[in-house]
């Protein structure tokens, strides 16, 4: 596979894409397995002369009143145990052994400080990092799929279906992409993150359209398309087997770059307020509160460098993408 | 040239239609509930209930959205009304509907009152006794015993007099002649005069001559009549758009349609088509949040965002430019990857954080004071002298302008290098090196030139861009442009400038791109020779 080891290729070559790549891989980890770095009750736990497995995600109601910091005030030494999560506090709730520190500076406790609520910074991160990695690879698999199949039949068919498509493409284009976005946020009232999704990938789909049908304008007519349809083949099948691949290299760099932007989109949506609905933690409304608090410089920092770090890596190999598959393609 | 023009504007047409169906299906994302507007709203609803009618009529929520086949006129709802008397639930409905209706509906509801119970009988004559205290006819109804026989002998009559052709010649002689017979009969037509006193109040900007019909809508309409309101030019013109808007939106519930309408009305009586003779009008109605004119907010609003969205253009532009073309020059040096590094980080910056921190740093609350915390101006510097007021406006807008152009700047100058670079691979930069032409005449004269063309096609697809971060930067900045003000009609829901800022926002960005093809155009002959040939 000739593609797999120009990916692998690129990593190998810059020292900037290797720290991206890595960066990328471990946000993902994080966001997977974002209830077993930060959650207010013990992984797996013996108390009170019961196994409770898995209590970070199941939540039992007999432990419905404790958290960890209680939990290890009231185990009994040498009788209960428990493997407990690194940060020792939900995302959502601030008690802490009872005790709420609102906007706390970092302490021994809260080692990146709390917010308004008295939530753990670190956890809310931690958490934060499940929207926008979420909303970011959803999104844009959502539009690339619309933005490939549009592109796809606009380029290969042409005609009137290609013009109504350039037509929409280009509608679609002279709306301001943020402030459509958040027109329509505001204008639906009630916000979810499905809905905010789809909504961006309905607004964005028009770049992905846009190069899929340029790329099948300029093979459409090559040799291997042509006695491919000399063969008979559906026309199905030449656009999905023969044509699409060889424009998925541009797609694959807009992906990335997409993913980027469609993150900072989610941000700065929840940032005003009109993103992912609380108490849900998004590094956007995080940032909300550092706002509102500047003298907090703890607010700040930790979901800024989360965000910038995610959206610079995934520039980061978006370009050097870009740079191996077409050189050609920044004037584009 | 002009072909070329000519050519660009007429292939943007299809896109505003484009732009004017998406904001169209907007309006329907808006919370207002459709066909609850006309018949069926319960007469107790009220309060919260009205004003969301009220949205709903303004954007024509009651029609059907592109073809009309059941055109709603005065004749249908008077049978609608006379068929809802059969519910007693209803009555108190329909004595309201009658009495607001007037003469509009009289022609379709006396010839049916026999065909009546006496009960409902009743209601009806109930309902129209406020119709004849308007009509002039209040001696003669309460003289009179037999209510019913009374206006079936009116109808017989004077049923000739109700003729459209008719209502509109009498308010031509009363504007005309200042006929105070002509007057008195309109008045005797009530409601059913509407449509030619409106089109009368169309035509005519200010007359002393209208103050009496705008008099008479007044009264017919039950509302109260302000005080020598002819006598003051403003009130007397707000008065009149006001009345005009209303009637943009009430029109059907007085007129009826004849055959011609009815084949037009398919068309016309829709609510796109509705919508768009709205925008194409430039109205945008009323700001819901605190009642001032849209487009006065927009006057206000449109220049502060103009002004910030085309200093960062500038910025970035003066910026970027040198940027790129200077780390193509050192390309793969170690400050052109210094450079890279730079703007990649620049581009990754979130504008909100970046914000943010430009406060804490500049702002007193953190190292330095160097910078006024919010605002584009301070207040009362309107009487200092000129320099001191430019300096002021430069301290407020250095920051709003530095966060909305960063992420551009970062955009242009890596086109800029890479276009750069393009131009440095070409045999005429190798003849004039070898002709020993020092680095700035090179740069001047060669690079610059040809390298600039690409990038200059890139201000059209900034523009989209700085509009969405006006919102973040003028929030942040507390800057009165449009994007704070959006910001907070969102979180106030006031559609109707939200609708207003969709529409504006993205015919703006039709327009600079348009601008942005014509400067391309302009520099460089060769497109658009080709986009005229291509087309031919």
């Amino acid at each position: 596979m000739a593609r797999k080891n120009l990916l692998r290729n690129i990593i190998k070559s810059r020292i900037s894409t290797k720290i991206a790549m890595g960066f990328v891989i471990f946000i993902s980890i994080v966001a997977i397995f974002a209830d077993f770095i930060a959650s207010d009750l013990p992984i797996l736990l013996k108390y009170d002369g019961k196994i409770y497995w898995f209590a970070n995600i199941t939540h039992p109601d007999e432990l419905k009143y404790l958290d960890n910091i209680t939990l290890m005030r009231l185990m009994v030494k040498g009788q209960d145990w428990g493997i407990f999560p690194p940060v020792p506090y939900s995302h959502l709730q601030s008690r802490a052994g009872g005790e709420i520190e609102v906007l706390g500076a970092p302490s021994v406790r809260h080692i990146m400080g709390t917010d308004d609520r008295g939530r753990d910074i670190l956890a809310r991160v931690v958490h934060g990092t499940r929207v926008s990695l979420g909303v970011g690879f959803a999104a844009v698999l959502l539009y690339i799929v619309i933005g490939v199949f549009l592109g796809c039949v606009a380029g290969y068919f042409g005609g009137w279906l290609d013009s109504i498509i350039s037509r929409i493409v280009e509608t679609m284009m002279s709306f301001p992409t943020f402030f459509f976005i958040l027109t329509v946020q505001g204008l639906l009232q009630k916000s979810s993150i499905l809905q905010m999704i789809i909504i961006i990938a309905l607004t964005r789909w028009t770049d992905i359209s846009r190069l899929v049908r340029a790329e099948v304008l300029k093979v459409k007519n090559e040799n291997f398309v042509l006695s491919a349809k000399a063969m008979g083949f559906r026309n199905s099948r030449i656009l999905f087997r023969h044509i699409l691949p060889n424009s998925m290299g541009p797609v694959t760099v807009a992906a990335y770059l997409g993913i980027a932007g469609t993150i900072l989109i989610e941000a700065s949506l929840s940032f005003l307020g009109f993103g992912t609905p609380p108490p849900a933690a998004s590094w956007g409304e995080m940032l909300t509160q550092a706002y509102e608090n500047p003298q907090c410089w703890w607010l700040m920092v930790l979901p800024g460098v989360a965000l910038f770090g995610t959206v610079l890596s995934f520039n980061i190999i978006g370009e050097a993408l870009r740079d191996s598959v077409d050189p050609r393609l920044m004037y584009t | 040239m002009i072909r070329y023009v000519v050519r660009r504007v007429i292939f943007t047409i299809p896109v505003v239609f484009g732009i004017s169906i998406v904001t169209f299906i907007l309006v329907h994302l808006a919370p207002g509930t459709p066909g609850a507007a006309r018949i069926s709203t319960s007469p107790s609803s009220q309060g919260i209930d009205e004003e969301v009618m009220e949205f709903s009529r303004s954007y024509f929520l009651h029609l059907p959205l592109f073809l009309n086949f059941n055109i709603q006129d005065a004749k249908k709802d008077a049978k609608e009304i006379i068929s809802a008397l059969k519910n007693e639930m209803r009555r108190d409905w329909v004595r309201r509907q009658i009495s607001y209706r007037g003469g509009a509906i009289l022609p379709y509801i006396i010839p049916v009152l026999d065909s009546l119970s006496a009960q409902e009988q009743e209601v009806v004559i109930n309902a129209l006794e406020k119709v004849g205290d308007r009509m002039g006819l209040k001696d003669e109804l309460s003289a009179s015993k037999d209510k019913v026989a009374f206006w079936k002998s009116y109808w017989s009559y004077y049923n000739l007099d109700y003729k459209m052709s008719r209502a509109r010649r009498l308010v031509d002689r009363f504007v005309s002649y200042h006929d105070d017979l002509a007057y008195k009969e309109i008045v005797r037509l009530d409601t059913f005069a509407f449509p030619a006193v409106f089109e009368a109040l169309k035509k005519e900007e200010k007359s002393e001559r209208l103050s009496p019909l705008l008099n008479f809508v007044l009264k017919s309409l039950g509302k109260e009549v302000p005080r020598d309101f002819f006598k003051d030019e403003s009130k007397y013109s707000s008065l009149r758009k006001e009345l005009l808007d209303w009637w943009s939106r009430y029109e059907d519930e007085f007129t009826t349609c004849d055959s011609l309408c009815k084949i037009t009305g398919v068309v016309t009586k829709t609510r796109y088509f509705k919508w768009l003779q709205r925008l194409s009008r430039l109205n945008f109605g009323v700001s819901l949040r605190d009642g001032m004119e849209i487009n006065e907010k927009i006057k206000r609003r449109l220049p502060v965002t103009l002004l910030l969205s085309f200093l960062a253009l500038l910025f970035s532009y003066c910026v970027a430019i040198p940027l790129g073309i200077f780390s193509a020059f050192y390309a793969n040096k170690p400050a052109d990857k210094i450079i890279t590094l730079l703007v990649f980080v620049l581009y990754s910056l979130p504008a909100f954080w970046t914000g943010v921190a430009l406060i804490r740093l500049f702002c007193g609350t953190g190292l330095l004071d160097i910078f006024p915390l919010q605002g584009f101006s301070t207040p009362g510097i309107e009487n200092l002298p000129f320099t001191s007021r430019l300096f002021d406006y430069a301290k407020h807008l250095t920051l709003p302008v530095i966060t909305l152009s960063y992420v551009s700047l970062a955009a242009i100058s890596r086109y800029q290098r890479a276009a750069t670079l393009d131009v440095l691979k070409k045999e005429y930069i190798k003849v004039a090196m070898a002709k020993g032409l020092d680095g700035f005449s090179l740069i001047r004269r060669h690079v610059l030139k040809n390298s600039i063309l690409p990038v200059i096609t890139l201000i059209g697809l900034q523009i989209p861009f700085l509009i969405g971060g006006s919102v973040i930067v003028e929030r942040i900045f507390g800057i009165e442009g449009m994007g704070l003000e959006t910001f907070e009609a969102i979180r106030s829901r006031d559609y109707n400038w939200v609708l207003a800022v969709a529409f504006i926002t993205s015919i703006l960005t039709v327009i600079g791109m348009i601008l942005a093809d014509f400067l391309y155009a302009i520099v460089d002959p060769r497109i658009r020779r080709e986009m005229v040939s291509e087309n031919k």
